[in-house]
């Protein structure tokens, strides 16, 4: 995978980032911290988690993967990314007893 | 100024290439998923449906197979010494083992699993297997009468409270340790470890460590000392399933960093996963009160996540194991139940295939997964619990708040009411401290064009 620096010219645009930022680190460390500091009293994500302290053995695993296309963006992660998450159930979630 | 490289060619499909913001395709799983790969229902194609309304459909009663659980050692209702046989024997959880008061010979029980084989035989599991204690409860009815084998008199015993009743007149032991149609008595029981001294320590300094932020309510009543021992009721689940995850995965193949922004490039997959599973022993709350982890009104959640417990060294419920606990009897059958461990089931089925998707490093978006199970095996068992609960009522709201330890294995989490004004006074502090600073650099970054 490459990563390609590309020079800015010191325009406009970068003053005005740089000045958004200034502006937004206070408000943002303000809410970071009443983040942090809510979850670690009211531990509200705590949870079981079957998926690593259940022991659970596979016995067949089939992968079928299908090249689409190429894309570019700026999103730095798959819209939608809920592979770290998989206690929380697809959009479309089905179940079938035998 | 340089200038970003040309992009990529368009995708044959005739889309942008970007494609931030727009909602892709679903996965064309059925037209490219090789023959091994069992198809998707036809429903996948049709409305997407929420989860709750599927499992609630998919939850059926197909008359299930009963795996007799062994008779207790007190099917009288009297527990006796296995040598002498006298009726006056106590439980010492330090040793775990039972104790003859009378002839003071000592012994332990067998580990349930072993008893009923509940570590084999998941590979084969085919429709439902249900303990004779996980049955369905016939009565609310808590108060149940004994019949004294020693004298015959009737003794009533208020399962709400206790599992335990003396006999008036000839002072014998009576306990209710098989099954009675109201959930109290279950397949198995886990036997405290930790002791209330442990837990107490593991309380407080839980609590210790949030002491600044805590509300002043909580902080002035909170004594460790009140922390009681509860055994809850819970089954134990066994499945062998089936699942079908159907989604997409991006490979990064090229960052394109400018210092205002970055520009991902990469390859776009519909990714398919069939894995069938083996579970042994998943946990699933039995109790109405607990199994709603998003409560309004309890920190459900903090009791949730102090599992799982050693279950493998469960033994044959005895009432003699509640002495000097509280318990609490179970009130959902397993098809209230089921849908917990179906989701579970889903959860367990996409944390197996997380390690096969590991190449696809801007992550997978699961949109389909399916789940077939096949077969799964049902034992209730009562589950040690510390457990110390706070009432915080803000405006007209109460909200119970609870500290629990695992009563095996010591593992501890809580949660601790917040002094919203300290935490407000913080969090504006620290925001104000650092724009006293950056804002006049921001005015003079805008200004002079930095």
């Amino acid at each position: 995978m490459d990563i390609i620096y590309l020079a800015s010219s010191g325009d406009d645009g970068g003053s005005a980032g740089l000045a958004f930022f200034l502006f937004a680190a206070g408000p943002a460390a303000g809410i970071g911290i009443w983040a942090y500091i809510y979850n670690r009293y009211r531990n509200k994500s705590a949870r079981y988690k079957p998926e690593t302290e259940v022991h659970s053995q596979v016995t067949n695993l089939v992968e079928n993967d299908q090249f689409i296309k190429k894309f570019q963006t700026k999103r730095s992660s798959i819209e939608g990314n809920n592979v770290q998450s998989p206690h929380e159930r697809a959009r479309i979630s089905q179940f079938e007893h035998m | 100024m340089s200038t970003l490289p040309p992009p990529p060619p368009p995708p044959s499909d005739g889309q942008g290439g970007a494609q931030q913001g727009s909602v892709p395709p679903p996965p064309p799983a059925t037209a490219s998923a090789p023959a091994d790969v069992p198809a998707p229902p036809e429903n996948d194609a049709a409305e997407p449906t929420t989860a709750a309304e599927t499992l609630e459909e998919a939850i059926k009663n197909d008359g299930p197979e009963i795996l007799a659980t062994p008779e207790s050692t007190g099917k009288d209702g009297v527990n006796r010494c296995t040598r002498c046989g006298a009726s006056e024997v106590s439980y010492n959880d330090q040793t775990e083992t039972f104790r003859c008061l009378f002839c003071r010979f000592e012994w332990s029980e067998r580990s349930l699993d072993e008893q009923m084989g509940l570590s084999t035989g998941i590979e084969s599991l085919s429709g439902k297997v249900i303990s004779t204690a996980a049955q369905d409860i016939e009565t609310d009815e808590a108060l149940v009468t004994l019949k004294c084998t020693g004298c015959g008199a009737e003794v009533i015993v208020n399962t709400d409270d206790s599992l335990h009743a003396k006999c008036h007149w000839c002072k014998h032991v009576l306990s209710l340790n098989n099954r009675i149609p109201n959930g109290a008595v279950p397949d198995g029981i886990l036997p405290f470890t930790v002791t209330k001294e442990q837990a107490m320590a593991s309380i407080q300094a839980f609590v210790d460590d949030r002491k600044m932020f805590a509300s002043p309510a909580f902080a002035a009543s909170f004594t460790a000392e009140n922390v009681r021992g509860v055994y809850l009721p819970y089954m134990t689940v066994d499945g062998n399933i089936s699942a079908r995850l159907d989604g997409q995965g991006e490979v990064l193949t090229k960052k394109v960093r400018r210092d205002d922004e970055t520009i991902y490039y990469g390859d776009r997959y519909a990714v398919t996963r069939h894995v069938d599973v083996l579970v042994d022993d998943l946990v699933v709350e039995t109790s109405e009160s607990k199994a709603n982890l998003n409560s309004p009104v309890s920190t459900n959640n903090i009791v949730n996540s102090i599992l799982p417990f050693d279950v493998k060294e469960m033994v044959r419920f005895n009432a003699n194991y509640l002495t000097g606990y509280t318990s609490e009897r179970r009130d959902m059958n397993i098809d209230a139940a089921e849908k917990y461990a179906a989701n579970h089931f889903a959860t367990i089925s996409r944390g197996m295939v997380a390690g096969s998707v590991m190449k696809y490093n801007r992550g997978v978006r699961w949109e389909s997964e399916h789940v077939w199970i096949h077969g799964s095996r049902w034992v209730s068992v009562l589950l040690p619990v510390w457990l110390y609960g706070y009432e915080e009522k803000r405006g007209g709201e109460t909200i119970t708040h609870y500290l629990a330890v695992n009563g095996r294995t010591g593992e501890t989490m809580g949660s601790v009411p917040i002094s919203r004004k300290k935490l407000f006074a913080v969090a504006f502090g620290t925001a104000a401290a650092i724009s006293v600073i950056t804002w006049p650099m921001a005015i003079v970054a805008l200004a002079f064009g930095f």
